[in-house]
């Protein structure tokens, strides 16, 4: 185990602190991701995802829950900060061949419109709620979620034609 | 296929959307905490939560892997009661993991979760060093609490056999076995009670191992079993899976 932490736990915790921002909380929630996983190791699907991709599900699932439970104005940085809509795609495309599930992914995202595409990203790096993302965009909530779902849906049609 | 977005959703479409919202991440607070309620009293919605997580999980991998310190992990042993081997600095050492028998010691006594640990452990691991190359690998499961192992088989039909945790009474010894969909299980040999087992299979055994073949221990006699069928209970089976 000590040493599935030492493979896994870099990838969790880089996760946990970019939701976060906050390295103490990060360091809590870390630790709890591995209780969760633990004690939730019977919810694991292996057909439906790998390993790694499950353990990041759980993460991204236990430190957004300690967002929302922290408040509606306690972010400690300011919204907007290093979420711009910049595509930070740090992978070769040989890498990305490799895995063919965000290989896919990304195709699928960049049939969206630009601004569609970097308003998911924006929101799935930085847990950010509806309000906050209507609020950093300035337009009202109801376009927003307009948005978003129907980003969603477009983009589940294009992975699961 | 026409895109739906502009019509009314159907429930199993706003659904869906609601598992993807809550992936993503964008419920406040109230919904965010009704949704993840609904996760243990509602199982469609649960398969839906599943369905996205696969879906966007692999943005994941854009994030910097940052260390994380050490002490996290001396708080996660303390509470599940792990043998922490290393109070002192954690060290890296990927290389010979296989071969460290207090390696998977650590894993003993995982009872339920023992399944998904080595999963995970054979899914992040290198292979051992006797199978370089393309592997078939198992982790066989606890049936009960008796045992768990694994089990990986390389090129030129190298078995490397480890046990995780067994719990045999000194009579006994564990057998491995194929188990076929006809026919009965066809044993590729007694294991090494308390470490590991390196041996290369014959080639009439190795013909029928490919992934989703199940292989399985049994408790058996000195020696193995005496007329190459099991008499012993299954104390772990599990998968191949190709790695």
């Amino acid at each position: 185990m000590e040493d599935v932490y030492l493979a896994t736990s870099a990838k969790l915790f880089g996760i946990c602190l970019r939701i976060l921002r906050d390295r103490a909380e990060a360091e809590e929630v870390l630790q709890e991701v591995y209780m969760t996983v633990w004690r939730r190791a019977d919810s694991f699907r292996p057909e439906r995802a790998s390993p790694i991709t499950w353990l990041a599900a759980v993460a991204r699932n236990r430190a957004i829950d300690r967002l929302r439970s922290r408040g509606p104005h306690s972010r400690r940085a300011p919204l907007g900060e290093a979420l711009t809509a910049e595509d930070p795609r740090p992978l070769p495309d040989q890498a990305l061949l490799a895995n063919e599930r965000l290989r896919r992914l990304y195709t699928c995202l960049d049939a969206l419109e630009p601004e569609r595409k970097a308003l998911l990203r924006e929101a799935f790096f930085g847990g950010v709620t509806y309000l906050e993302l209507s609020s950093s965009h300035d337009v009202p909530l109801g376009t927003m979620k307009s948005w978003i779902r129907r980003s969603l849906l477009r983009l589940r049609e294009c992975l699961d034609p | 296929m026409s895109s739906r977005t502009d019509g009314p959703l159907s429930p199993e479409e706003e659904r869906s959307l609601l598992a993807a919202e809550f992936v993503l991440g964008v419920l406040d607070p109230a919904e965010w905490e009704a949704a993840q309620a609904r996760l243990s009293s509602d199982p469609a919605f649960a398969e839906e939560v599943s369905a996205w997580e696969a879906r966007l999980g692999p943005l994941a991998d854009e994030v910097p892997p940052t260390p994380a310190p050490d002490a996290v992990w001396h708080r996660i042993a303390a509470r599940l009661l792990v043998r922490d081997t290393r109070p002192a600095p954690l060290r890296t050492r990927q290389a010979g993991l296989w071969e460290s028998l207090a390696f998977w010691r650590a894993f003993a006594g995982l009872a339920t979760a023992a399944s998904v640990a080595l999963a995970i452990a054979l899914a992040v691991l290198p292979a051992p060093r006797e199978a370089q190359g393309p592997v078939l690998m198992a982790a066989l499961a606890p049936a009960g609490s008796q045992g768990a192992f694994l089990i990986s088989i390389g090129p030129g039909d190298a078995l490397v056999a480890h046990p995780v945790s067994l719990d045999a009474p000194p009579t006994r010894v564990p057998e491995l076995w194929l188990v076929r969909a006809e026919g009965d299980p066809l044993s590729l040999g007694v294991l090494a009670p308390g470490e590991r087992t390196v041996a290369t299979l014959p080639p009439q055994l190795s013909a029928g191992l490919r992934e989703g073949a199940t292989l399985a221990v049994t408790l058996e006699p000195p020696g193995g079993a005496p007329e190459g069928r099991p008499t012993g209970p299954i104390i772990a089976q599990g998968p191949l899976i190709s790695r």
